[in-house]
């Protein structure tokens, strides 16, 4: 969901540039004959989902240190906008104030500076794959009964599937088709919402946002080193696998791949508990004592986080008298 | 089984982050005891790892190739505790950057993935894993198992009571339409038959490599015998609690608890004692529901679980009462 949407090449003067050969999908080769596809599936695979997740994330850290208004807003004062936002998506009940939300988000998308038609093609992908296809059966009639609005299949008064009555007919339903809609669009807002926010706001950022809400410094802590070290053990992973499909030859080697999966989670393991204890030595050593200390904090505009205050206003005053 | 937002009702979100809430507390706390300043480090490692060794892809007998949630192998390798906070660390690390479930939806995902999980997954592989390598092995491959399908059934139960709490006045359902009879076939299908043995047979694989190469990880995380023998108690007990507003589903009124009213319409006349002693008192929370709440969405489901602490609460109050009475010792004239 948080998959890049920015305009190719915006971040002008960015510290951080995303170089071609990761933008255009890097991965290990697949091709291959039918003998090999198995072992190339799951070394494939697992480089593929390590290299998405980078992937991810140095797209979104692109797209954070653009210089726009929604950038330029306070975190905190964000957190507390999208949450507003989709917290009212959640609670709406019917359809009016969640297109209105809706709206905002695309406003809010403009205001990012992100790419309108790439940003609304990902998040409908999600959100289609993910709940339209879900929903899809709970807007017929054997899910939801009522007034019918468009009939799919008429079995007639007596079918019979084996030993199972079959009703007469199936039909999308006006109860139905409304419910399913309602879903759909609250969760095309709140995925929208979820990847503007994680998308103009760096990592750190967002968590200087929570922090100033109220979000404890330990915890705060606990989530930027898990955060940072998940990368760490990315690497130890994807040196494993390149490891694995750089020495490895033969034909399909089911068991011996599960045998790879088994030690590289113990490896893992290990190396997580490693980095554990180094991690704790190294905050000792620099006068940790159980209080995490942050430095630079950033200037933000005032200006820029009132626009989204007044925008998120004028959108939950809108949800609210059409709701 | 990450739920996104949309499905589930801002107040079941609510009520199931705050039964997530205490759990979390207590396992931060016995974490702090035992490592004090080396609990961030330990817990952002294990939760790095949980992230990533759901990343690792391995064949599997059908000839594709699948990866584990990792509930059942962080509970076995770091405990209950180091485990529920491990994977709360990482379902927020999903949820907040990568989008892998919702955000409102994270108090749900937490109680299912984060708490309700590894918990199984522990008590199993306790129960069934013994000392010899094959008792740990199948302890393993059945903690997998179960696990994963524990967290599919308590999703299945909060996706289809939604229908059940969550219309519009004119019938139609305003999250997730499908009801209980649907959606718990429908998780528990791909879970038991999928997902279930594809995370009994990682699990099991791992630790049959770590029982080969280092046992004396896998002995790290017994408890002490008699020690905290309550926790499992609390546990059960934080469950029903959850499950309390179960009891809205149900139609009509039991046997013998009718309202006057009820009874008039059912016997066709009201005792004239029932009619002046019923309405003497009518109890702090009447109905289970909590005045203040009345009108609000989803109030009644926040008052069972309002009236289901409530009640424990004094009934641990009045208990613990009598023990200081009873347990006082007498002192001779």
């Amino acid at each position: 969901m948080a998959d890049p949407s920015a305009t190719p090449g915006a971040a002008a003067g960015s510290a951080l540039t995303l170089p071609e050969w990761l933008g255009a999908g890097i991965g290990p080769s697949t091709a291959g004959s039918a003998s090999r596809r198995v072992r190339l599936d799951f070394v494939g695979r697992t480089l593929l989902g390590t290299a998405d997740v980078v992937q991810r994330v140095l797209f979104a850290e692109e797209v954070a240190r653009q210089d726009r208004l929604l950038q330029r807003a306070s975190p905190a004062v964000k957190v507390v906008c999208f949450l507003a936002l989709i917290l009212a998506a959640g609670l709406s009940r019917s359809l009016p104030p969640l297109i209105l939300i809706y709206a905002s988000c695309i406003l809010l998308t403009l205001l990012g500076g992100l790419n309108l038609g790439t940003f609304l093609l990902r998040t409908w992908l999600v959100v289609a794959v993910f709940t339209g296809l879900v929903v899809l059966p709970g807007t017929t009639s054997l899910v939801t009964p009522g007034d019918p609005v468009l009939t799919l299949l008429r079995f007639g008064s007596d079918a019979h599937l084996g030993p199972v009555k079959l009703p007469a007919e199936v039909s999308l339903t006006r109860p139905g088709l409304a419910g399913g809609l309602l879903v759909v669009l609250r969760a095309a807002a709140s995925v929208s919402l979820a990847t503007i926010l994680t998308l103009t706001t760096g990592w750190f950022e967002l968590l200087r946002g929570l922090g100033a809400l109220g979000l404890p410094p330990a915890v705060g802590m606990l989530l930027t080193l898990a955060y940072r070290y998940i990368f760490v053990l990315l690497t130890v992973v994807r040196d494993m696998y390149y490891a694995w499909q750089a020495r490895f030859l033969g034909s399909t080697p089911g068991r011996a791949g599960r045998l790879l999966g088994a030690a590289a989670a113990y490896a893992l393991f290990l190396r997580s508990e490693a980095l554990a204890r180094e991690v704790h030595q190294a905050m000792l050593a620099r006068g940790f004592r159980g209080r995490p200390a942050f430095v630079s904090r950033p200037a933000y505009s005032a200006a820029a986080s009132g626009v989204l205050v007044a925008l998120t206003i004028a959108a939950l005053a809108g949800a609210y008298v059409w709701g | 089984m990450h739920i996104p937002d949309g499905y589930l009702s801002p107040e079941t979100c609510a009520v199931l982050a705050a039964g997530s809430a205490p759990i979390l507390y207590v396992a931060a706390r016995r974490l702090a005891r035992e490592a004090d300043t080396a609990v961030v480090p330990r817990v952002a490692m294990a939760s790095a790892f949980g992230f990533v060794v759901q990343m690792l892809n391995v064949p599997v007998p059908d000839g594709t190739s699948a990866h584990a949630v990792g509930a059942a192998l962080a509970a076995i390798l770091l405990g209950p505790w180091g485990a529920m906070l491990a994977l709360t660390v990482t379902l927020v690390i999903q949820a907040l950057f990568f989008g892998d479930g919702g955000i409102l939806a994270l108090g749900a995902n937490i109680f299912n993935m984060g708490v309700i999980a590894p918990l199984t997954a522990y008590v199993i592989y306790r129960s069934l894993g013994g000392p010899s390598p094959g008792r740990r092995a199948f302890g393993a491959v059945a903690a997998g198992f179960l696990s994963i399908n524990a967290a599919a059934l308590a999703t299945g139960i909060e996706l289809g009571l939604q229908p059940l709490l969550f219309r519009a006045a004119d019938g139609t359902p305003l999250y997730n339409p499908y009801p209980l009879e649907l959606a718990v076939p429908a998780m528990m299908f791909a879970h038991l038959l999928v997902a279930g043995p594809v995370e009994g047979l990682i699990t099991g694989l791992v630790v049959t490599y770590i029982q080969r190469v280092q046992p004396d990880l896998l002995a790290r995380h017994t408890p002490a015998a008699g020690s905290r023998v309550w926790v499992p108690l609390a546990l059960v007990v934080g469950i029903l609690v959850i499950l309390t507003p179960l009891g809205l589903i149900a139609g009509g009124t039991p046997f013998g608890e009718w309202a006057p009213e009820e009874l008039a319409q059912l016997v066709g006349y009201v005792p004239p004692g029932l009619v002046e002693l019923s309405g003497r008192w009518s109890g702090i929370l009447p109905g289970y529901t909590v005045p203040f709440l009345a009108g609000i969405p989803g109030g009644e489901v926040i008052g069972y679980v309002l009236s289901a602490f409530t009640g424990i609460a004094l009934v641990t109050l009045a208990w613990l009462i009598l023990r200081q009475l009873l347990a006082r010792p007498r002192v001779r004239p």
